[in-house]
């Protein structure tokens, strides 16, 4: 019993990681139909800002330095995004989506092999931005990382369900997931208003990176890869094109691997996670909150 | 019409094209941009072989190791032992007075895949001499390529026994997993004295796993002990608490971790986190890697006690080697050699040492050189190496006896501990 207990604990900084990935490919999914490949690197981005910002500020500023981290890698991920935007998918808005999905894959290589570059590849180890105390509640162990990512994972996707439900922009947001001619035919301001889907889903993935760090103390140039793989995974599990779906989807994928880590032959962790997948696509293939996301039900 | 109505057809074209950027310019920029990335890396690579000779044959020493990627920084310490020798050999006369040595290098990314189309590259260059991988799957994946090349394979690090076994070409500096894992056995049997262990194996290595394998055949049929839990993990990943949860369960002392340092230093972290506080921490020598102190220096000294086994400790008591080091030290400031280092400068060595009883540069000429020594006494062997400073043959699966170093994680450094050499027990079959 303890055994379980614990291991839905563990699951839980998985699930968390995987469920902010998500919404951020949800979104960018929901407004331009694109597979951002990009994604999972600009995570890393955000973790390699907490790396070296966080060890900077660590040593010399001791007050809030998690808070200050948060706040940085949070607004750089975010301009990143737009750059990427901006820069790289804009101009292909009216080609075939094929030359959209390249250019995301392009620039996914882009940011892989240019922070080797830059930074080397050796791999670094994430500052300790809040004290790494494990908190010992009954039969279970809850370390630190768990609860900060506890708090930004809800907090963050709180913040994005609100914008797409509850406000003006959100709308505007779901009447170009529906139909990206009318919206522009009724006035939208189609070019600004994608240009906030990224901002905010860059904002999402440099939060997750700094809480990701701080669980998992590991950052290397190549760190993006599976988590954004899996960040679409979810996606796909909990219903392309919906936020809670992808909530919805993070969490499960991530406890189906840890809880498969925890009962069955570790070998088989990563196998029965997409398996998963596999599965719940036989049977609902657009995920499991099979409902598009701009209606106001979910 | 309303203010943000469309009120041109420029603004409208405008809306739905994405701007007027030029599409081509910036995909040509951006094409540049990524192209332009490895080919510095390239140039930075190239600049650092050295011009060649005027008298001498320039004879090409190849190395097909990882210079990025997750195990990057093997690849690199082992380069910078292998220049160190071909550096000192080169201003000295070069090999036999008749060849100068030609350093190239072959990255293969820390990626299985790559190393197998480098490996083929490599062949095709004609390269007949070469250092081979950092780890022990990347060598048994591009086997093949080299025995049909018909290429001397200098194994520096890799423990797995079938490297040597399925590779004629193939002769080995250093121990197998055999006596790696008797080794590990044998200390954490009657050093620790310990009766039950957890082991925790990176899978997608065969070097760590045939050690784990070797260590649980030891541990349970020579010292009668017990193996309350066996995990795996693949290199790669991240989180650890779901197997960690289940080895905290059998309570076990002692977690035998045989894993490379970016897995090892998270594994020793998420055992705090789910509450399992083992006393002793044993591995093998992929945690040879000064990177594991960064990464976990306070868990793996203040935690737990951490041994793990390797060839050589940075605080070796031999002046061999303590000479050597200093040499080193000189050569590359900043940086402490020990095993990965010394390794790579052995491999050297040992290449040299073929060419020149060969007397041409070629891949064949250079196996039968290296074969008189099989199964010879170690006095009349190779000299001139770091870890085995009096002498190196072969037995006959192409591998030295030799002894192997226990060092402890102990004031931010790996400190010697003891040296034991099996002799034939270390190989011996236990089942």
């Amino acid at each position: 019993m303890d055994t379980i207990l614990q291991q839905l604990v563990n699951g839980f900084s998985t699930g968390a990681t995987y469920a902010m990935l998500g919404v951020g490919f949800a979104m960018v999914y929901g407004v331009l139909k694109l597979m951002n490949f990009a994604h999972g690197d600009v995570f890393m981005v955000g973790a390699f800002i907490g790396y070296w910002l966080g060890g900077y500020l660590l040593v010399r500023f001791p007050y809030l330095p998690a808070l200050l981290t948060l706040f940085a890698a949070v607004v750089v991920c975010a301009l990143a995004n737009y750059l990427i935007e901006r820069l790289g998918y804009r101009p292909l808005r009216n080609a075939p989506r094929l030359s959209m999905l390249l250019t995301a894959l392009a620039v996914s290589m882009l940011l892989e092999n240019g922070m080797q570059v830059l930074a080397g590849s050796k791999l670094r180890g994430f500052p300790n931005l809040i004290p790494p105390t494990v908190h010992h509640l009954g039969p279970v162990y809850i370390p630190n990382s768990s609860i900060a990512m506890a708090v930004v994972a809800f907090g963050s996707t709180l913040i994005a369900d609100s914008l797409v439900y509850r406000t003006r922009a959100g709308k505007a947001m779901r009447a170009i997931s529906f139909d990206l001619q009318t919206a522009i035919l009724m006035g939208i301001n189609v070019d600004a208003i994608i240009s906030w889907v990224f901002v905010v889903g860059g904002a999402l993935a440099g939060a997750a990176a700094i809480v990701y760090g701080l669980a998992y103390p590991s950052v290397d140039p190549y760190m993006g890869l599976l988590p954004g793989l899996k960040g679409f995974v979810a996606v796909a599990i909990g219903g392309i094109g919906s936020i809670r779906g992808a909530v919805l989807g993070g969490f499960l994928l991530g406890y189906a691997e840890t809880l498969a880590g925890g009962f069955l032959p570790s070998a088989l962790k990563d196998t029965l996670a997409f398996a998963l997948l596999i599965i719940v696509l036989m049977f609902r293939p657009s995920g499991l909150l099979n409902v598009p996301w701009f209606s106001e039900r979910v | 019409m309303n203010a943000k109505g469309i009120s041109s057809r420029r603004h409208e074209r405008h809306l739905i094209t994405g701007g007027t950027m030029n599409r081509r310019g910036f995909l040509a920029g951006a094409g540049a941009l990524a192209l332009a990335a490895p080919a510095a890396t390239l140039m930075l690579d190239a600049a650092e072989t050295p011009a060649a000779g005027a008298t001498l044959q320039e004879v090409r020493l190849g190395q097909l190791v990882s210079y990025t990627g997750d195990l990057a920084n093997y690849g690199l310490r082992c380069k910078r032992g292998a220049q160190m020798r071909i550096d000192e050999i080169n201003q000295s006369g070069g090999v036999a007075g008749k060849f100068r040595l030609k350093y190239v290098p072959y990255d293969d990314e820390s990626k299985v895949e790559i190393a197998s189309a480098v490996a083929q590259k490599l062949v095709g260059d004609r390269i007949q001499m070469f250092l081979s991988t950092t780890a022990s799957t990347f060598d048994i994946a591009i086997n093949p390529v080299i025995k049909r090349g018909r290429v001397l394979m200098l194994v520096w690090g890799n423990t797995n026994p079938k490297i040597t076994i399925e590779n004629p070409y193939a002769f080995r500096d250093v121990y197998t997993a055999l006596t790696q894992g008797y080794v590990d056995a044998w200390f954490m049997a009657e050093k620790l004295g310990q009766k039950k262990i957890a082991t925790i194996t990176d899978n997608s290595n065969v070097g760590n796993s045939s050690t784990t394998d070797r260590v649980v055949e030891v541990f349970t049929k020579k010292y009668r002990g017990a193996i309350s839990a066996k995990e795996s993990f693949q290199e790669g990943d991240k989180d650890f608490r779901a197997q960690l949860t289940r080895i905290k369960a059998t309570g076990a002392e002692c977690l035998y971790i045989a894993g490379f340092s970016a897995e090892t230093a998270l594994v020793a972290k998420q055992c705090l986190d789910v509450g399992y506080k083992p006393k002793y921490l044993v591995g093998n020598d992929s945690w040879d890697d000064p990177n594991m102190i960064k990464l976990a220096g306070k868990e793996l000294q203040q935690d737990f006690q951490s041994y793990f086994t390797t060839a050589l400790a940075a605080d070796d008591p031999d002046p061999i080697f303590q000479n050597w080091a200093k040499k080193f030290k000189a050569k590359y400031p900043g940086e402490t050699p020990s095993t990965v280092e010394a390794q790579g400068y052995d491999a050297v060595q040992i290449g040299a040492w073929a060419l020149t009883k060969a007397g041409k540069y070629n891949g064949d000429a250079m196996r039968q050189a290296l074969e008189t020594l099989v199964n010879r006494p170690p006095q009349d062997g190779i000299k001139g190496l770091i870890m085995n400073p009096k002498g190196l043959t072969f037995n006959s699966t192409h591998d030295p006896i030799m002894a192997i170093t226990v060092v402890q994680i102990k004031n931010d450094k790996f400190s010697y501990v003891a040296k034991i050499n099996p002799g034939t027990d270390g190989t011996r079959s236990y089942s």
